[in-house]
């Protein structure tokens, strides 16, 4: 019997990724000169649509300056890129939750973390990828709420800087949690994500926590560079030094999900993505505690939705928490464009309250073994996120009424923005996938469906639609069209199942 | 009349031929079990007749009536327990079970539901989300969820796939008790021992006709 390899006689985690190279470069199937063209399009492409951006952008500054005068307008404005680059770090912290951060393809999981190599070495190079790729993730929202803010070029860029760093030292954090207690992660983005919240509601009160741009590097800003260095320094030591002892069991599931959703993203379904991450997140979780009984008949597929909101309330705590959003915009001076606001923000923080509607429509198998008509299961569906997102219409009335909708008109225009957002919503997550069976349309990029590019949009093009005459006519009677025109959609979406 | 008729059912995907003028008839209380070799056809049949596969031609009647899958009454009537079953990610297995006997109107709910959690050996699992099931209790929950509900007529494919001997005993025993209760069967399956043991009647597909295309030979049985 052969001894089993020793640690120390094994290869390096540095031999191994040179043998990989090697095979691969001697399967390489596009000759170099290709691949610096391909380099080439791909840069020129980035800087013709970041100039394209970024004149947007500076346009929409300029604008701004001439248009928010007041001190609301201007409060609001100086608030923005604080509040995007918060968000943006709430995020990063989120999604760096759900993949690990430090993740592994299935392939990577069971070739090599099987082996005696060096997991710290083997693990590095993609944690410095994904905190890389947080860093910028979290600098380019910054960068235009910067600009739109009207913040001068030297502050804007160091504050780019500073919160380039925070999004590197959220994923180090992410990743000291990842074996130990993950959960802490969800802590820290929850707590960001209330004071977040805290200062956009203080915005909206006409307290805003910084009343206008930066035009100077003042030392405080000065001080948090500093910090952040410090702190992505420490952080990204910290965490590397921790690689070497993440399980398995903690990296292979981020590298189960990651190329499940660049599939739905590469195929421009984002619905699917979110099927992708639901199931994730359901494999995680494992189990609950079963909620039994309730009513019979149809109504049971009602009270199902009711236990979802008991068992999970955070979709109904962030929708009602959205109220703040347009009470900001109001605040910044949206006047009668709050209308669109508060329905994109009804239509964004409501997808997750219609999700029984996306397994219902996904799986035709699921609707027949239920005594009813396939429609009638899917009205059913909509009663519990109706009444919700009624609730959030009622919500923004005193808002809408505050932007210069008259008390007659808000009290209707209200709840249609709560149906307009269940709309879209259902649109969203209802709506037909791209169909590769249906003849293709030639494109430089091959053929693609006929439905490819709209699917993008989806939900988008309905909010639209359908906000557009209490855009128009924010009164009763443009409520009552807009109601009109999305009992129609969803009648449409739900008939044809 | 049969609870279940099926003429001249015909299958085609492009030049191939599935299925070519099945003829079946299934009574309440009875059992017919579609047997043949991989690929033969069975699923197909299944499918076709519970039409969630396009019938290239032939009729699919239930209690004399066209079998429109889209109907309310169908589908109160027959319980169809295939591969392409999904489930909700955030209930749980107890969950879907409540749901399925509720909306079916079931008078002591939580009973049945835990009745058939019990033979089925997924008690310990109520409480678990199903993608966190293994693929065995998956398909076992799927077979939950087409008998804690009424019906006439119950649909399964390869209803013994991933059963162990126990397993397999168990359902033996279920599916008799289903057609003492007068509910007709139809099933297919590779598990010779089952179709023995309850089949009034066996149709066997995929074997050659005269011609050498694919057929079927039903073959009538004593009752077991």
């Amino acid at each position: 019997m052969t001894e089993p390899a020793t640690a120390a006689g094994s290869v390096t985690v540095r031999e191994l990724r040179r043998d990989v190279r090697g095979w691969r470069r001697a399967r390489a199937t596009a000759p170099l000169s290709q691949i610096v063209e391909d380099a080439y399009v791909w840069v020129f492409s980035a800087l013709v649509v970041g100039s394209e951006v970024g004149s947007v952008l500076v346009n929409l500054s300029r604008e701004s300056d001439s248009a928010c005068t007041t001190a609301g307008c201007q409060g609001a404005r100086a608030m923005l890129p604080w509040l995007v680059a918060s968000l943006a770090v709430v995020a990063v912290l989120g999604t760096a939750r759900m993949l690990g951060p430090v993740f592994v393809t299935p392939a990577v999981g069971s070739w090599l973390l099987t082996t005696p190599i060096d997991r710290g070495g083997l693990l590095r190079p993609r944690f410095l990828s994904v905190a890389s790729a947080a860093a910028v993730a979290v600098a380019l929202p910054t960068v235009a709420a910067a600009a739109l803010s009207g913040m001068a070029a030297a502050p804007a860029a160091l504050l780019v800087v500073v919160t380039a760093a925070v999004g590197g030292v959220a994923v180090a954090g992410a990743a000291l949690a990842q074996a130990a207690r993950p959960s802490a992660t969800s802590l820290v983005a929850w707590l960001l994500a209330g004071a977040t919240w805290l200062a956009l509601v203080a915005t909206g009160d006409g307290r805003p926590l910084v009343s206008e741009p930066v035009h100077r590097l003042d030392p405080t800003l000065w001080a948090l560079l500093a910090g952040a260095a410090v702190a992505v320094g420490a952080a990204s030591l910290l965490a590397v030094r921790r690689l070497t002892s993440l399980p398995a069991r903690t990296v292979t599931p981020g590298g189960r999900l990651v190329p499940a959703v660049s599939g739905a993203l590469a195929s421009l379904d984002p619905a699917l993505a979110y099927d992708v991450v639901q199931v994730h997140l359901a494999r995680a979780r494992g189990f609950v505690r079963s909620h039994r009984g309730g009513p019979h008949g149809l109504a049971a597929v009602c009270w199902r939705d009711v236990t979802r909101l008991r068992r999970s309330p955070r979709p109904t705590l962030v929708l009602l928490a959205g109220v703040a959003v347009p009470v900001a915009a109001w605040r910044a001076g949206a006047g009668t464009v709050d209308v669109l606001v508060a329905a994109l923000v009804g239509f964004v923080a409501g997808v997750p309250l219609v999700g029984s509607l996306r397994s219902w429509t996904l799986t035709p198998s699921l609707v027949r073994t239920l005594p009813f008509r396939t429609d009638q299961v899917l009205h059913a569906a909509l009663v519990v996120p109706a009444c919700v997102l009624l609730g959030y219409g009622l919500a923004v009335i005193p808002v809408l009424h505050a932007a210069g909708v008259g008390w007659s008109d808000a009290v209707l225009v209200g709840p249609a923005v709560g149906v307009v957002a269940l709309t879209s919503g259902v649109r969203w997550i209802a709506g037909r996938p791209p169909d590769y069976s249906r003849p293709l349309v030639s494109t430089p990029a091959g053929g693609v469906p006929t439905n490819l590019y709209g699917s993008v949009v989806r939900g988008f093009d309905v909010l639209l639609l359908t906000v557009s005459p209490m855009l128009i006519s924010p009164t009763v009677v443009g409520a009552w069209v807009s109601i009109l025109l999305s009992v129609v959609v969803v009648e449409v979406i739900v008939r044809r199942r | 009349m049969a609870l279940l008729e099926v003429r001249g059912l015909t299958r085609r995907y492009g030049e191939m031929t599935v299925l070519d003028g099945l003829d079946l008839d299934l009574e309440a209380g009875q059992l017919l079990a579609l047997v043949g070799r991989n690929g033969s056809g069975k699923s197909t049949a299944l499918r076709c007749i519970v039409g969630t596969d396009q019938r290239t031609s032939g009729e699919v009647t239930l209690d004399g009536r066209p079998y429109d899958e889209r109907a309310s009454w169908v589908r109160a009537a027959v319980a169809v327990v295939m591969d392409d079953l999904d489930f909700f990610p955030d209930l749980s297995v107890i969950e879907h079970l409540d749901l399925m006997a509720a909306a079916h109107g079931v008078a002591d709910a939580e009973k049945t539901v835990d009745d058939v959690l019990d033979d089925l050996d997924l008690a310990d699992q109520g409480d678990q989300l199903p993608h966190s099931l293994s693929s065995g209790q998956r398909r076992r929950l799927g077979l939950a969820t087409g008998l804690v509900r009424p019906k006439r007529l119950l649909v399964l494919d390869e209803p013994e796939a991933r059963l162990d001997a126990e397993g397999r005993a168990w359902l033996v025993d279920r599916l008799r008790r289903e057609k003492e209760a007068g509910v007709a069967v139809l099933l297919a399956s590779h598990h010779p021992q089952l179709v023995e043991a309850l089949a009034d009647h066996v149709v066997r597909l995929g074997e050659p006709d005269e011609h050498g295309e694919p057929g079927s030979s039903a073959q009538p049985r004593g009752s077991a």
